[in-house]
């Protein structure tokens, strides 16, 4: 039986291949299928690069060299605007400012452009954000906006609108391919409809950049091969494997415990969407918006969270970013769902000690859901209080920074997640990072946090972390958390004139 | 005629004096006060304007609403949760810095050899800023690789989770806070120490009083000015504590360790709710002056008593 499931599972694998090399499939639907068979990601890479076609290098530039578009045949001039400057302000920490810093001189060269950096940790920068774009004059020609804040800045109409920019061939290389950024990305960090403050719409207003991504299941392959188990794929065969995994210098499982909004974004969400929860009901529009955190699976996804903490570190409800990364990378945790940008450290030989025995897979679901996390990521967009000729330099240097040659040369040299499909199944940074499709993959099904449309977002947010984080730590049990936190964010709608 | 030039001679300022006219009085003064007004008054009453208003930037709201923020406080538990943990962390750190600063100024009052260079050493943490204490104890608790568990852990002893466990973490707030200003306290007090007249010790010395009472009756009294200015100030400073709780607990869990100033901040700054924010600010600035002023008349009733 084992055999034949086996068989055939091969024959599945060998069927996509057939299929994407003559064409019956796309790349992206290759992708997607044979992670689902458990195709390696180094052998994913190499049948797309075999597809030939496009290359993920892009036809403008060798590959990872960050060269600047030549755009030729468009009108399109990378020189058009030498002698200027161009002032942006990108998040600290996040290794978003890492690549630009690098190219800071190329850019000079190819485009003439000087360039201004500033980075800030994300507090200051949102602040920061939201001065200058109300002042009479930015003091940024391009601002780093994180996904969460779209509604406030981008929503109150004080971005510049550039979907003709991107048609237009004297200002966009040729190749720029605004289609190769996934349709849900372009939803949450590109287009917003100003009018009824929702996410997408017809215009334009951020690219997204400089990483985007979801979350994945990071796993120790060499565990889950010496315990003879399958990866999970439901949150019950989580719960299982986590106990089955644990020993006395390896818990099954970790994740984000401490006080930290990622403990709702990352651990809880997840759980809670792939459950089956959704977690608004009504329209702000009409003060009707009101939360389901009382909802079952906003109970049970606190609840397993709760069950998996005998399979944890000790300490995991101090947890943070930091604290889980180390855990995973010094092979003290078998499995954890994690944000797929911070993942790929995990990969490398310097920075983890299990860098061999890494595995990834989407996050489990319960019978019938959907394997989604959330959709994270920032986006990139020119201030409308600028004078004309500021926002036209901005635009120039972003489809540099936004290019697909950019773009891998800053995924392969920092690791931070793709914003573009064509990224994502490179088959050199597959090679290097492995996690890539499944990334992919995840960044295309995630799901933009339903309360992400209001101001509010932040407060709700961390009234449920600090709540959650009381249900970890023994102090209040999930229904009387779930409660606590429905109650507040009622209260915090009712005074956003939500929720009447 | 002669009795004017008599009186405006009286009136002209003496040949030489730097002070010609009120107008130069008030030449030199106007810059402090205008220093005041912009960068205290000013700010002071605008505050206090924006605490009556409902103002989002966010969602870009900015209307009058009256008295609403402050009913609102009133009705916030973790405005009171905060205020709690504000009062704890400053009556007991305060208490914890003062009676250890004192003591440990009056170890070092007796001149042990190497005094000198110990009594330097303690000073350090105070010269730290108060974010980066509490960066640097995050790391130092830290439950996995903390060097405090690590050599709890080595002697066999309970390694708790002092940031983690509601129990425990606003103690944790408050040692890592008395560990970098008790040496504050204590460069105060033994300042005071080096001044105090020698005659009153020779003169209790000669009466037969043993170290105890001299203590007692002698040092402790003539340093209680010194004492209570350091409590006073450590008092005000805690009262305002921030940066350690950033650093350090982010105040959680929860609302474990939230001061009132962190919650301010939290309203101003990351939930863009500025008239809410200016009426915490000014919640505590009233509560701050209102503290000072009944201590300060309780220090000069003592006074008066002590005199007559």
């Amino acid at each position: 039986m084992e055999q034949q499931g086996a068989r055939g599972g091969q024959d599945l694998v060998s069927q996509a291949i057939r299929d994407v090399l003559n064409g019956r499939i796309s790349r992206r639907a290759f992708v997607r299928r044979a992670t689902i068979l458990g195709l390696s990601g180094g052998a994913i890479g190499a049948v797309i690069a075999a597809c030939g076609g496009e290359t993920p290098a892009g036809p403008t530039g060798a590959p990872g060299t960050g060269a600047a578009p030549t755009g030729a045949g468009g009108g399109y001039d990378p020189m058009r605007y030498a002698g200027e400057r161009v002032r942006i302000a990108i998040v600290d920490g996040e290794r978003d400012e890492l690549g630009l810093r690098d190219k800071i001189p190329e850019i000079k060269e190819q485009m003439g452009i000087d360039v201004d950096l500033t980075t800030m940790a994300l507090g200051a920068l949102l602040e920061s954000n939201n001065q200058n774009l109300r002042a009479p004059e930015s003091a940024f020609d391009v601002m780093h906006v994180l996904g969460f804040s779209v509604a406030g800045t981008v929503g109150a109409d004080l971005f510049t609108e550039i979907t003709d920019w991107v048609a237009d061939p004297e200002r966009t290389p040729e190749d720029y391919d605004l289609e190769d950024f996934p349709a849900g990305q372009l939803e949450y960090t590109g287009y917003f409809d100003v009018e009824t403050g929702s996410y997408g719409g017809d215009k334009l207003y951020l690219i997204p950049g400089v990483h985007s991504g979801s979350c994945i299941m990071f796993y120790r392959q060499d565990l889950f091969d010496a315990a003879g188990l399958s990866v999970p794929t439901t949150w019950e065969e989580y719960l299982a494997a986590a106990e089955a995994l644990t020993t006395d210098e390896v818990a099954g499982n970790a994740m984000i415990g401490a006080n930290d909004v990622s403990l709702f974004l990352v651990d809880w969400y997840t759980r809670f969407i792939t459950m089956g929860g959704q977690l608004t009901s009504g329209d702000k529009n009409d003060q009707t918006l009101n939360t389901n955190f009382t909802s079952d699976p906003a109970v049970r996804a606190l609840q397993h969270m709760i069950d998996c903490l005998p399979y944890a570190p000790s300490a995991v409800t101090s947890y943070g970013f930091t604290e889980s990364l180390d855990a995973f990378a010094s092979g003290r945790v078998a499995m954890m769902v994690f944000w797929s940008t911070i993942g790929g450290s995990l990969y490398d030989p310097e920075a983890s000690t299990v860098s061999d025995a890494v595995g990834d897979a989407l996050v489990p679901a319960d019978s019938g859901q959907t394997p989604q996390a959330i959709r994270g990521g920032w986006g990139l967009g020119i201030p409308k209080n600028l004078p004309d000729r500021n926002k036209d330099v901005a635009w120039h240097f972003l489809t540099y920074l936004t290019s697909k040659e950019f773009e891998k040369y800053q995924v392969g040299t920092y690791q931070t997640d793709p914003n573009r499909a064509s990224t994502f199944i490179d088959p050199e940074l597959v090679t290097q990072l492995p996690h890539l499709p499944v990334a992919g993959e995840a960044a295309e099904s995630a799901r933009i946090l339903e309360i992400a449309n209001i101001p509010e977002v932040f407060e709700i947010v961390g009234a449920a972390a600090r709540e959650f984080n009381l249900a970890l730590t023994g102090t209040q049990d999930a229904t009387t958390a779930c409660q606590k936190v429905q109650e507040a964010s009622e209260a915090i709608l009712r005074t956003g004139g939500h929720l009447a | 005629m002669r009795g004017r030039e008599s009186v405006q001679a009286a009136e002209a300022p003496a040949r030489g004096s730097p002070l010609h006219t009120r107008r130069d009085i008030a030449l030199l003064v106007t810059p402090a006060i205008a220093y005041l007004v912009v960068f205290s008054v000013f700010p002071l009453l605008y505050s206090l304007g924006i605490s009556f208003m409902r103002w989002d930037q966010v969602g870009s709201r900015f209307e009058f609403i009256g008295l609403l923020n402050y009913q609102n406080l009133a009705a916030d538990p973790v405005f009171w949760q905060s205020t709690v943990n504000t009062a704890v962390m400053t009556v007991v750190g305060v208490t914890v810095q003062v009676l250890l600063g004192t003591a440990l100024a009056l170890f070092f009052n007796l001149h042990l050899r190497g005094s000198w260079f110990v009594r330097g050493v303690l000073v350090l943490p105070m010269l730290l800023t108060p974010v980066v204490v509490g960066l640097m104890w995050r790391a130092l608790l830290n439950p996995d690789w903390g060097m405090i568990n690590w050599a709890l852990g080595e002697l066999g002893m309970p390694t708790p989770l002092w940031l983690g466990d509601p129990t425990l973490a606003l103690w944790t707030l408050i040692v890592v806070d008395s560990w970098q200003w008790t040496p504050f306290v204590m460069v105060v007090v033994f300042a005071r120490l080096q001044a105090l007249p020698r005659d009153v010790f020779e003169a209790s010395q000669v009466d037969g009083a043993g170290r105890l009472a001299t203590l007692s009756r002698v040092t402790l009294p003539l340093l209680a000015p010194a004492i209570l200015f350091a409590a006073i100030f450590r008092a005000i400073d805690t009262f305002r504590s921030f940066d350690v709780v950033f650093g350090l607990t982010y105040g959680g869990p929860g609302r474990f360790t939230t001061t009132l100033s962190f919650y301010t901040w939290e309203n101003g700054f990351t939930f863009t709710r500025y008239g809410y924010a200016s009426a915490m600010a000014y919640i505590m600035v009233i509560v701050a002056v209102v503290g000072m002023t009944l201590l300060f008349r309780y220090v000069n009733f003592r006074r008066e008593d002590v005199r007559t």
